[in-house]
């Protein structure tokens, strides 16, 4: 039975039903859940009550006023009534005195159709004006970049104030003024400083706060389709508008997903690049002019040509492969199946991979439970979030928000190690930074020093590998706290990932967290890397990570190695900007002078893109159907929006296979799902479209302690911070609308 | 009091019409004229009383309603929209353009905002409009017939709560509250500072006057107030943030002195650095604090966090400059030589009172006084600031003379030094202890015992150390002009009970023999320094004074109050303006006459929400170390216990004929 469930329950009367509700539930709440609704404006369950709007008044037996039933707890032997001529009365007056203020524009509001005040004035039958007031003039349109404010719409619900504060931890806005006057606007009076996450536009219940697509569409001619988030590995839901096959904008729904409706500026604003005009439309072939179009029958011919004769002349090591982080499951499967049951080649990879194996497709063997990523649900029952080598808000951003979560519900603290000051918000109890080059170094010390004073129970031989650790006030600190708060997250960022001695690093956050009975997260680049690695883009692991589940399957070695040595002749490479992303790209470079054939399937012209014999332009996940894996482990499903420009990339190498003459028999997504659900245990429940993947059955047993020896490194140490709120790889290079934020803050 | 016209709090008297000598007394109001003379009537949360002829009803409830509009805080309808409806509607009647349609829908607008806003501006403001309309409606009509113009009288108001008006430094407790509802800690502790700098020492032992004007005690339990205060400096001083900035620093040349680091002294410094001038601060001890260092024990202020409160002090630009003995080391003609135009004396009251017992004067070892003896345990236990003291007496059996809460202080002190027998000795009962129910209860919890119905009459000395009390059977008889049933002696109880160790704990006297120097000063017989009871100013025009050495020994919170009012005054002061306070303050100590608080009110709230227990360290802490007691709150508890506040904020109006702007 969880805590909450154990707290005391109430019993009081609801409209004369007896009900009984846990101590602490407000009659809000004990209402709906019996079957009583109360009409609301400002009420949103995400957030703490607000108590703006009064439309959610009760009656109380003995009580001579109304009381809100949002910020009202249940308590023994109240007697409620949720509906009586009087409250109803009030209610209509309440709604007449907000349509005072609210012009009646609904003609021409952008969020007409989907407007809260419009359904309540609709449901309360609230019919004409009753008052009026004085000196109401309109106001200007306030323009802070991605949103705008429209103060003449504005009910003053506080819901944005609330949900930056609560959710998003920035605090952005507050109140200006007193009474009839007062006004949303920024803390600083000055323009918007923010995350640009748009919770603020998602929550608002009219058109106050919008994303300004002003004449673009209306709700109801607008198609949503629920799908996920193509940029990070959080896995956010969210709802693509789309008004005659054109993409109108993002939005989301507080109730899907594992984001409450949450989104960062990169999945609310970055969808502008699902229909660039960069987007490349048709295949590409080398000429001597250069790149030229064709027809899509004439590149996969020629493309299944020469494979089949680097096929005839060199077998299957004349191939490598380059995987995507940000297609689906199913793309990536059917590339992977292509390469070693039609080339006869295991020498593929992804990125991820080739940057850090030990934490992709080696995890399990590297870290061993410890990778068994913390889930988002036991966010909510975790009292410390340590954050190593990540700004969590900046990485991942909506992470943020599950900590904040924790952080505003239940009180949970957050600390946070990184090379420089991290920006989280808002600001943890113990923040210290360590040198970037003796990342280790610090991490051995937090190791030493929490054996030696946090009093838990370590294995002597352990203890004494890993020394005392020097005194530090900084790291004692959080030594400390950790022991005081005690059920930790330790959430590792790209920092921790992509230094040179990540092994050693992620070992010992791993050490630490055994130690102090903490869970690990991950923190995830790109939509689908956990999927990448999952469903078998590796050379050493096969579909679902284990190669007895596909014993005629093979295994490859490493795709840089192959080009390097000159065995491989011909290198495709799938969705991804290996040249933008991977570490050491120039050698990456270097090597492709080496093969002789590059095949690239791509959206846009990327860096990678340029080196190609043959481009064939691929569709992003926002026009096709399939799955991403998210840093939880949680496979979801994504959704067709818009029609496909180019070929969702399953299809690409289903036709080449065909070509190459193996029927794959896929005719649509759901056959391949079939085939995965059958082939790999592990995604066996591909089809559901929402399942947690169950990575229990790949441990041995569980992990020791143990201390690996950190990797030589020469030189300079620098971190690089090549991502930003705004920026991700390439899809946010051909969003317009983030560009003005990418170069740091809005100008 | 005799008045024209009163509805306050229900109870009509209506003297209109009657000549003067007949007029009916309005048995509940006490209404003081704080502007010399011109009042002609008040208006609030309770209704509206006219005082004469002068005064207008309908122009008084125009003007208030307009002081609820711009006192809303916007943050509900009823109010934001609501009263700016209302504020029309009155305007135009008053201006002659009124409708007689106006005042029934006037009534059901004040009817909608009172039942359903979010605070006491609209829950409360409206009764004094509807009460208007009920009993004025002669008066409105003939505004909408033309046939009355309005006198033009000055309306200053005061927004404030029950709460607000019982805290002696104004803090504007509903405002910190609900900053904390929303999460937004630094902003709460912004606004707290706004009235004083000692959130902390505040928030960990004010005695809290507030919950005892709350009216959620009507409801269930008072709001815990000081300690959602304690819990806005915690997560400052706990969290990764920096204090605020003075933008103001050193800005101005005059340089004032405040003597003595106590809180008030300290408050006093803070909010005069924040007006820009140079302040520097000369304390007789080693470190800051006063009284809250010395008189207040380890386990309710942990002195490490009290240092870190003074250094925000000083990070506004005031100067400390401890070891510095006034009247001896420094004088008032050294300071004004060295350029100083204005003194705060906030020496405070470090003496103990004495107990009236024979034996007292001989100077036996044994018998201490309890500042003193307090004192004592902080020089002797806390070895940062290092401070000078006397050996620390170890005794085996205690009595301590008293039952405030320096007498708590002193036997739960006591108790954590490891002595087995400590007693209080007090003339009457339990029921009768002045001290905080909350200190008696934790000092019984910790072992603590309690001797009642005895009156010490001697010390028993033995070459001259004290070895017994001697006492005197007491029994309570009627009560006095306190309330409290007066102790009379039992003849022929006398009768002598071991102990070694007597401390004396029955109160505090000041020390202000630096006074010699500036004669013209006003001294009560108590050895208090007598000031302007509003501005803080002495007879001698650029010294002021507060705290403990202007009340007596009184509370923190008063002598916090004190520095504002006395910050303020300096400030007039040092920049050749008329030392004075505002109207708007006016018509706050009129309201703190006329109470804003009635603890017999029956308030529309839902109750049965209880207040949060605050988590207090285990009983062997308790015994054995000086480990801080009180624990603090959880985010969730703190956040909590502030959405139980019903925000009763009310805006009480004054209306002033002639005078007053």
């Amino acid at each position: 039975m969880s805590v909450d469930a154990k707290k005391k329950m109430v019993t009081l009367t609801i409209n004369d039903k007896p009900v009984e509700v846990q101590k602490g539930t407000t009659i809000l709440e004990a209402s709906r859940a019996n079957g009583f609704d109360i009409p609301t404006l400002c009420y949103l369950k995400k957030l703490k009550p607000i108590g703006s709007c009064r439309l959610c008044s009760v009656e109380l037996e003995g009580v001579a006023s109304p009381v809100m039933s949002c910020e009202t707890p249940a308590a023994q032997g109240m007697n409620v009534t949720t509906d009586s001529e009087s409250l109803k009365k009030y209610r209509q007056d309440m709604m007449r005195m907000i349509l005072v203020e609210h012009p009646r524009d609904c003609p021409v509001c952008e969020r007409s159709g989907e407007c809260s005040l419009q359904d309540r004035t609709f449901e309360l039958n609230v019919l004409g004006h009753k008052w009026t007031t004085q000196g109401h003039t309109r106001k200007p349109i306030v323009d802070w970049g991605l949103i705008k404010y429209d103060q003449n719409l504005c009910i003053m619900c506080e819901r944005c104030i609330k949900v930056c504060r609560e959710v998003q931890g920035v605090a952005a806005y507050k109140i200006d003024g007193t009474g009839y006057k007062s006004k949303i606007n920024t803390v600083t009076g000055e323009k918007l400083d923010c995350d640009f996450c748009g919770q603020c536009i998602s929550v608002c219940p009219v058109g106050a706060l919008s994303s300004g697509i002003g004449f673009a569409g209306r709700a109801w001619e607008m198609k949503r389709t629920a799908t996920i988030c193509p940029h990070c590995g959080v896995g956010c839901t969210l709802d693509i508008n789309v008004k005659k096959d054109k993409v109108i904008r993002v939005t989301s729904n507080h109730k899907a997903g594992i984001n409450d409706g949450n989104l960062c500026a990169r999945g609310r604003f970055g969808y502008q690049f699902i229909q660039s005009d960069e987007r490349v439309t048709a295949p590409l072939i080398k000429s001597d002019a250069g790149m030229e179009n064709a027809k899509w029958n004439d590149a996969l011919e020629a493309v299944a040509q020469k494979l089949k004769s680097y096929k005839d002349k060199f077998g299957g090591k004349a191939f490598v492969g380059i995987g995507s982080e940000r297609s689906t499951n199913e793309d990536n499967y059917v590339f992977q199946k292509f390469f070693r049951e039609v080339l006869g080649s295991g020498n593929l990879d992804n990125v991820a991979n080739m940057n850090n194996g030990d934490i992709c497709s080696k995890a399990f063997e590297t870290f061993g439970d410890v990778s068994l990523t913390a889930s988002y649900e036991s966010f909510d029952s975790a009292d410390l979030f340590v954050l190593i080598g990540a700004d969590g808000s900046v990485e991942n951003p909506v992470v943020g928000n599950l900590i904040r979560r924790a952080t505003i519900n239940h009180g949970a603290d957050t600390a946070i190690a990184y090379s420089r000051k991290a920006v989280f918000l808002p600001e943890p109890k113990v923040a210290l930074t360590y040198d970037y080059k003796d990342m280790n170094s610090f991490m051995l010390n937090l190791l030493g020093r929490t054996i030696e004073n946090g009093g838990y129970d370590v294995d002597s031989a352990f203890t004494k590998s890993v020394g005392k650790g020097s005194a530090d006030l900084a790291i004692d600190e959080l030594v400390a706290f950790t022991k005081k708060r005690g059920n930790p997250i330790y959430i590792v960022g790209q920092e921790a990932q992509k230094h040179p001695q990540a092994n050693a690093i992620i070992r010992n956050i791993a050490n630490l967290a055994k130690i102090c009975g903490g869970k690990v997260l991950m923190l995830k680049e790109y939509c689908n890397t956990q999927g990448v690695n999952d469903i078998g883009v590796s050379p050493n692991v096969l579909p679902g990570r284990k190669p007895e589940y596909r014993p005629e399957l093979i295994c490859g070695s490493s795709v840089i190695d192959q080009m390097k040595s000159g065995t491989a002749k011909v290198l495709i490479v799938f969705d991804e900007d290996v040249l933008g992303r991977l570490s050491g790209s120039e050698s990456f470079r270097d090597a492709c002078g080496n093969v002789e054939y590059i095949v690239v399937v791509d959206q846009f012209k990327s860096e990678t893109a340029k080196l190609a014999d043959v481009f064939l332009a691929s569709s992003t996940s926002a026009e096709k159907d399939g799955t991403f894996t998210d840093m939880e482990g949680r496979c979801q499903a994504v959704f067709r929006a818009v029609s496909p420009i180019g070929k969702p990339a399953w299809q690409i190498f289903t036709e080449l296979a065909s070509k190459l003459g193996k029927d794959f028999g896929f005719k649509s997504v759901a056959d391949i799902q079939a085939e995965i659900a059958k082939d790999v245990p592990l995604y066996s429940g591909i089809a559901s479209g929402d399942f947690l993947v169950d990575y229990g059955p790949l441990l041995k047993s569980s992990s020791e302690l143990k201390l690996v020896e950190p990797a030589k490194v020469e030189g300079e140490l620098n971190p690089s911070y090549d991502q930003s709120l705004f920026s991700l790889g390439l899809y946010t290079d051909y969003c317009p609308a983030l560009k003005p934020y990418q170069g740091g803050k809005a100008q | 009091m005799k008045v024209l016209f009163s509805s306050w709090k229900g109870k009509l008297v209506d003297n209109r019409g009657k000549p003067e000598p007949d007029w009916e007394e309005s048995p509940n109001i006490k209404l003081p004229d704080t502007f010399g003379g011109s009042l002609s009537g008040f208006i609030g949360w309770d209704g509206i009383i006219l005082l004469d002829e002068k005064a207008d009803a309908v122009e008084m409830t125009a003007n208030y309603t307009a002081s609820l509009q711009s006192s809303s805080c916007g943050r509900c309808f009823p109010c934001r929209v609501g009263t700016k409806v209302a504020e029309d509607i009155i305007k135009r009647i008053l201006s002659g353009n009124g409708k007689s349609s106006d005042l029934e829908e006037l009534s059901d607008l004040c009817d909608s905002i009172s039942k359903n806003s979010k605070c006491g501006i609209g829950q409360l403001g409206t009764v004094a409009i509807t009460d208007s309309l009920k009993y004025f409606r002669s008066d409105y009509e003939d505004y909408i017939s033309g046939k009355r113009k309005a006198p033009n009288l000055s309306y200053p108001y005061k927004m404030t709560a029950p709460c607000i008006s019982a805290c002696p430094t104004g803090m504007d407790i509903p405002q910190y509250i609900e900053y904390i509802k929303d999460a937004d800690f630094a902003g709460s502790l912004a606004n707290i500072r706004e009235a004083s700098p000692m959130a902390n020492t505040l928030g960990r032992a004010c005695f809290h006057p507030c919950e005892n004007s709350c009216r959620r005690a009507n409801v269930d339990e008072p709001i815990a107030i000081c300690k959602l205060k304690r819990y806005a400096w915690d997560w400052e001083d706990q969290h990764a943030v920096e204090s605020p900035k003075n933008l103001n620093m050193h800005t101005r040349k005059e340089k004032i002195a405040v003597v003595g680091a106590g809180p008030s002294g300290l408050s006093a410094a803070y909010y005069l650095a924040l007006q820009g001038f140079h302040v520097t601060v000369y304390e007789k001890l080693m470190g800051p604090g006063g009284a809250a260092w010395t008189g207040i024990p380890q386990y309710r202020i942990p002195k490490e966090i009290l240092l870190r409160e003074a250094e925000q002090v000083k990070d506004v630009g005031v100067d400390i400059k401890y070891g510095v003995e006034f009247g001896k080391d420094e004088t008032f003609k050294s300071l004004r030589d060295a350029g100083y135009g204005a003194f705060y004396l906030a020496t405070g009251g470090d003496l103990s009172k004495k107990a009236r017992v024979e034996g007292e004067f001989e100077g036996y070892e044994g018998f201490v006084g309890g500042i003193g003896v307090l004192k004592d345990v902080v020089l002797k236990t806390m070895p940062n600031p290092p401070m000078k003291g006397n050996e620390l007496p170890k005794p085996k059996r205690i009595f301590v003379i008293g039952g405030g809460n320096t007498a708590m202080d002193c036997v739960r002190t006591f108790r954590r030094l490891g002595c087995e027998d400590v007693s209080i000795v007090y003339r009457r009962t339990m029921k009768e202890l002045p001290a905080d129910p909350h200190e008696i209860h934790e000092a019984e919890e910790e072992g603590v015992l309690f001797k009642f119905l005895l009156a010490p009459t001697k010390i028993v000395a033995k070459n001259n150390k004290v070895v017994g009390l001697e006492c005197q059977k007491m029994e309570l008889g009627e009560p006095d002009e306190s309330g409290r049933r007066r102790p009379q002696a039992v003849k022929g109880s006398e009768h002598i009970l071991d102990c070694d160790l007597i401390i004396s704990a029955i109160g505090q006297d000041c020390d202000i023999r630096y006074l010699a120097e500036e004669p013209t000063i006003k001294k009560s017989d108590w050895d208090t320094i007598i000031t302007d009871e509003d501005t803080m100013q002495t007879e001698v025009a650029d010294i002021f004074a507060g705290g403990d050495v202007q009340t007596g020994p009184l509370t923190l919170v008063t002598a916090v109050g004190q520095a504002r009012r006395a910050a303020q005054s300096i400030g007039q002061f040092l920049r050749g303006e008329k030392v004075e306070i505002t109207d708007e303050q006016k018509v706050e100590n009129m309201i703190a006459k006329l109470g804003a608080y009635d603890k017999n009110e029956v308030v529309p709230e839902a109750g049965g929400w209880d207040r949060k227990a605050m988590p207090i360290c285990g009983i062997e802490e308790k015994n054995n170390s000086f480990t801080e007691v009180e624990l603090g709150y959880s985010q969730e508890d703190a956040m909590e216990e502030a959405s139980r506040c019903m925000r009763c904020y009310i805006v009480g109006m004054a209306a002033v004929n002639g005078g007053g702007k």
